[in-house]
């Protein structure tokens, strides 16, 4: 579902050239549930965000569900995006003017435009609300009035919107208690369960442990799986 | 929804977006109504020529020698295809009876059925007896319908008034029938008006008196009105092209206004642009967003301030110029909205295209 093969990521910092990939090679199976996880500065952000087709590697190659992402322009990554990958994130990044129901039938309206009616929207939307766990009632709630846990609820729905095979999730539970990041866990366990290939980045031993495999990264370099 | 999200991003910063709205009204309005002013001194100037644009006046050429046409020269003109006005003039003592004061005034000699042509707006029932005078020769004699004037010692009276037309009747003037004209003051004519039905013959009955009367030597002088008329209104379009000149610039700072908004608000919304881009959205998308938000303030800016401009330019034009509006003028109205789209259009290019283009991982990392 995705390769990495010999990926180099350099950031020029002053005189110094920082890698922060430095020949990283990496397959994650279809329906595999993967942690990445190392301090901050290691590199697991800027993996995560290769793999999202967010940013270019210098060198190596990437292939998501088969398709070779490295020579593709902006217009086409942004296409892969739409396709293949669902983004959750640490600070739950919800548009704060939309309701949630809004928020998730955001990259619908990206992906179909006015192909798919609004009715088809909203129903796609509730459903995938559904899927995230929120409860109905909170549909047409402003995310600054939901909890922390029901933003990330909504964030994972908007995720799921497009019908993406990968989800790939930026420290998830990082601005949630313990009680409700586990909650989110689960959530995203069930989802793994259900088909979906799912990347969580994180440094956080107790959500790794929650993958079925741990892929450490130091430096930018792989060290252990 | 773009255009929904766009109202609610514009309702986020009410102040700011009523500032950017008030810019655009100010630029179209100064837009609209300065064209409108332009347009009503054109209508107003232009109605003193009125009826006098299908006229071609031929004059003797005094600096020849010529001081009249003979009656063959009419004759020889009553060839071209269309109306010949011989008209005699001379200046005389008048009598305003009852008031025993004497005056000078230029008398006119036409034929009774050729007044009707010269729009003089008198009922055209001129008899031997009686006579038009001009407003001027009315206000200075002050004399009006109905009194009795003595030319010659024989007593006309007065059946109208008229308002002197430019280029052939002058001021201070007296209208008497031809045939009592020429029992005063004998048969010859000063000029001769050709009165052009279709105002697209000017040039060949120009052309045609040039060659019945001009061969031989430059016998006449031949005047159209046409040419006069168009170069006013060429004159009075550019005035109006410079106003409109003037309320552009307003509408141009109004567009600096909103780019300014605009790049504040790509800004301010560096990471929702960073999220949208992950969650799906292209270039495009982003760039509809922002031209939605900039094109809602100018349709409503541009609405607005054409409303206004037209109840502002009615007051000027009707109050000021005391002419009516005319339905043209709306085109000014309708060149002002398109500026106004078009500017807040154009100003929130750059910022569109600067937030579509933003790098999504710089954007989602920013607070």
């Amino acid at each position: 579902m995705i390769t990495l093969k010999n990926v180099i990521k350099s950031y020029i910092m002053g005189e110094e050239i920082i890698y922060a990939l430095n020949n990283v090679s990496l397959k994650i199976d279809e329906g595999e549930f993967v942690s990445i996880m190392g301090p901050s500065g290691s590199g697991k952000s800027t993996l995560l965000n290769i793999i999202g087709c967010l940013d270019k590697p210098d060198k190596g190659e990437v292939y998501i569900d088969n398709v070779k992402t490295n020579d593709l322009n902006d217009n086409q990554l942004t296409e892969i995006r739409r396709m293949k990958i669902g983004f959750v994130f640490q600070q739950f990044n919800l548009i704060p003017l939309l309701s949630a129901l809004e928020n998730v039938e955001l990259p619908l309206i990206f992906k179909y435009r006015s192909y798919m009616s609004s009715e088809d929207k909203r129903k796609r939307a509730l459903e995938c609300l559904k899927m995230a766990e929120l409860d109905e009632k909170f549909a047409n709630h402003k995310p600054n009035q939901l909890s922390g846990g029901q933003q990330q609820r909504v964030a994972i729905a908007r995720a799921l919107a497009n019908n993406p095979p990968i989800l790939l999730c930026d420290e998830p539970t990082g601005a949630l208690d313990s009680k409700t990041g586990g909650k989110v866990m689960e959530l995203l366990k069930k989802l793994n369960k259900s088909g979906k290939t799912v990347v969580v980045v994180t440094h956080d031993i107790n959500v790794g442990k929650v993958a079925d495999r741990i892929i450490n990264i130091r430096d930018g370099k792989i060290v252990e799986e | 929804m773009y255009f929904e999200m766009a109202k609610r991003n514009l309702k986020r910063h009410t102040l700011r977006s009523i500032l950017a709205l008030l810019g655009i009204i100010i630029g179209v309005m100064a837009i609209s109504s300065l064209g409108i002013l332009g347009g009503g001194l054109k209508e107003g100037i232009s109605k003193n020529f009125e009826g006098v644009a299908n006229f071609v006046v031929v004059f003797p050429n005094t600096g020849e020698g010529y001081l009249h046409f003979t009656k063959r020269d009419v004759d020889k003109l009553r060839k071209l295809n269309c109306k010949v006005i011989p008209i005699c003039t001379k200046s005389d003592i008048v009598y305003i009876k009852g008031k025993n004061k004497k005056t000078y005034a230029s008398i006119y000699g036409i034929k009774k059925e050729d007044i009707k042509y010269l729009n003089l707006g008198v009922d055209n029932k001129l008899s031997d007896t009686t006579i038009y005078i001009d407003s001027v020769f009315s206000n200075l004699n002050d004399v009006n319908k109905n009194d009795m004037i003595l030319i010659k010692n024989v007593s006309f009276r007065i059946r109208g008034t008229y308002n002197s037309s430019f280029f052939i009747i002058s001021q201070n003037s007296i209208i008497l029938s031809q045939k009592t004209y020429k029992r005063f003051y004998g048969d010859n004519y000063s000029m001769v008006v050709l009165y052009v039905k279709n105002k697209d013959d000017i040039n060949n009955i120009k052309n045609e008196t040039e060659n019945i009367m001009n061969k031989k030597e430059k016998k006449v002088i031949i005047l159209s009105m046409d040419t006069l008329l168009k170069s006013i209104n060429d004159a009075m379009d550019k005035l109006s092209m410079f106003l409109i000149g003037i309320g552009s610039i307003s509408l141009l700072v109004a567009g600096i206004g909103i780019g300014n908004v605009m790049l504040m608000s790509t800004i301010e919304r560096t990471k929702e642009i960073g999220v949208m881009k992950s969650i799906g959205a292209s270039k495009r998308d982003i760039m509809i967003l922002f031209i939605y938000e900039a094109l809602i303030i100018g349709i409503i800016g541009s609405l607005i301030g054409a409303l206004m401009s037209v109840v502002i330019g009615y007051l000027i034009v009707v109050f000021l110029l005391k002419s009516s509006l005319a339905w043209y003028c709306l085109i000014y109205v309708l060149i002002g909205i398109l500026f106004g789209v078009g500017t807040s259009l154009i100003s929130a290019l750059y910022p569109a295209y600067k937030a579509a283009t933003l790098d999504p991982i710089k954007a989602l990392r920013s607070e």
